[in-house]
Formats: C-alpha cells, sequence, structure tokens
C-alpha cells in the first residue's frame, strides 16, 4: 500500500513534468510547475522528510511560481 | 533532429541514474552508511526533544548555514546593483472581487503560519528559511494581486537595511555570543539553557524575517 502510494506520486511527478514541457502558454506551465512542487513535497512528507516537504512547499510551489509570474508578465507586455 | 539528440541526451544520462539508484541500499535498512556512521553520533549527542534536523543545520554545521545565509544576501546585493532604477512602474492591477477577497482573508492566516514555521523551527519541521519563503510568499502574492504598493507597504522603510541583513547579523551575534559563553564561535551554551533556547530562536527569526525582507526585495526589484 505504502508502496503504491509512492508509485501512483511518482507517475503524477513524470505527468505533470511532461506536461509542463509540452504546454505552450508559460503563465500555464507555470502553475503545471506548481503542481509539481506540491506532489513532490507530497513525496518527500510520506518517504519521512517533513522538512525538505515544508522547504519544496514554500519554496518550490511559491516563491518560485511567484517569481515566474512576475517576470513573464513583465516580459510580455 | 534537435529533439532526437536531446532526448538521446537525456536517455544517456538517465540510464546510468536509474541504474545507479537500483544498487542503493533498500530505503530504511538500518546498516546503510548513513545510519552506521555520523548519524549515529548527531542522535546520541543532540539535546532531548530537539528537531535533528535543525540541530544539524545551527549547530553541528552552523558555519556552513551561515555561508548560505551570506550568499542568499548576496544574491540580493547582486540584483540590487544590476537592476536599473528608474523604469516606469506597471499600472496597478484590478484583481477579481472574489481573488482580492480571499487573498484579504487568507494573509493573517498566512503570517500567523509563517512565524509559527520560524518560531518552532529549531523543535519541529521548519525553521527560517521555510517560514522566510512562507512570508516572502505572501507579500508577493499581495504584490501581484493588488500592485507592488501593496507590497511595499508590507515593508518597514527605515528598518530596511537592517532587516535585509538580519539573517548574517543575527548569525554573527549568535557566533560572537557562542565565542563568549563556550570559547567556540557558533558554539551553543548548553550549561545555560535559556540563553541556547533564545540563541536558536534568535537565529531562526533573523534568518525567517531577513529572508522575507529579500524575497520582497528580489520581487521589487523585477516589479519597479
Amino acid at each position: 500500500m505504502n508502496e503504491l502510494f509512492d508509485l501512483v506520486l511518482l507517475g503524477l511527478l513524470v505527468l505533470t513534468a511532461l506536461a509542463v514541457a509540452r504546454s505552450r502558454d508559460l503563465a500555464g506551465a507555470a502553475i503545471l510547475f506548481a503542481a509539481y512542487s506540491l506532489t513532490l513535497c507530497l513525496l518527500w512528507q510520506h518517504r519521512g522528510a517533513p522538512d525538505v516537504a515544508l522547504t519544496e512547499a514554500a519554496v518550490g510551489a511559491g516563491v518560485t511560481t511567484f517569481l515566474f509570474l512576475v517576470v513573464i508578465a513583465r516580459t510580455s507586455e | 533532429m534537435k529533439g532526437r539528440l536531446a532526448a538521446a541526451f537525456a536517455t544517456g544520462v538517465s540510464i546510468p541514474m536509474i541504474a545507479a539508484m537500483a544498487a542503493l541500499p533498500r530505503h530504511g535498512s538500518p546498516d546503510q552508511p548513513i545510519h552506521t556512521h555520523v548519524a549515529r553520533h548527531y542522535i546520541e549527542q543532540a539535546p532531548e526533544s530537539a528537531n535533528l534536523v535543525t540541530q544539524v543545520l545551527l549547530d553541528y554545521r552552523g558555519m556552513d548555514t551561515f555561508g548560505e545565509v551570506v550568499v542568499i544576501f548576496a544574491a540580493l546585493v547582486a540584483v540590487l546593483v544590476l537592476r536599473a532604477r528608474g523604469e516606469r512602474p506597471l499600472p496597478a492591477p484590478s484583481p477579481s472581487p472574489i481573488v482580492g477577497f480571499i487573498v484579504r482573508l487568507v494573509t493573517p492566516f498566512f503570517a500567523l503560519f509563517a512565524f509559527h514555521v520560524i518560531l518552532t523551527g529549531h523543535e519541529a519541521p521548519g525553521g527560517g528559511l521555510q517560514g522566510a519563503a512562507i512570508l516572502g510568499g505572501l507579500v508577493l502574492m499581495n504584490g501581484i494581486v493588488f500592485g507592488p504598493e501593496r507590497a511595499r507597504a508590507f515593508l518597514p522603510t527605515r528598518a530596511l537595511p537592517w532587516l535585509q541583513g538580519a539573517g548574517p547579523l543575527a548569525f554573527l551575534a549568535a557566533g560572537i555570543l557562542g565565542g563568549i559563553t563556550t570559547g567556540f564561535a557558533l558554539g551553543y551554551p548548553a550549561h545555560l539553557p535559556v540563553l541556547h533556547e533564545a540563541m536558536l530562536v534568535g537565529v531562526e527569526l533573523g534568518i525567517g524575517i531577513g529572508g522575507a525582507v529579500i524575497f520582497s526585495r528580489l520581487y521589487l526589484a523585477m516589479e519597479a
């Protein structure tokens, strides 16, 4: 059961990564990348690394996404 | 052609990596090196009821963490130097009422959680950098939704130069205090529990608030 949950998360990880790479829309790609980070965060938590999980959620899904969105907004005027 | 080259390269890199991972010891098995080498020493020597990860970050490898804090500070300085001033600011966006309401609603809870993560960081998962990212994300979120002026309103103007250096400064203070009380720079006095606790919380607060200010200023440097 535990292993199965990891496998599901890993599968989601690969799917979101492919979706980011294939996305034509930059803002959409940034949001998908946040979803990738959140999936990775769940995986860290489930593997017993809560410190890394919290960092992944705060930095990976939070600040990085906001900075990406700002850069996209500034460069596509 | 380019795509095939990239695919071949990715495959060529990932096959050895996957093979190497398959050769790793089983996850959690007690006889692998990380469980038999220094980890045991850390676990036995750590104070009770402490978060081992933070203990290692702030105590055993405090000098490393000090260096990392200085690197983040240097990144902000570099961006501020590179970024020319006087560009026209973007017009303030007009958020949809729903988005505006939700951001206003979650802002205080967001801030409370960030300080919870910072202040309990030395005993529970979390700590300065995570709290800094949450606080900084809060400022960035408000800036994106309500415009950079709103984000700037979160930062105290006069204390700003000191706050953005809060991480390195707090570490420096802890290093000197540790030097006086234990004879080692960045040593934490185990015989003075109150001071020990205060130093840990002080360093976490410094990293947390300093980091949040740095994240916010990186954003503002891009925005205006």
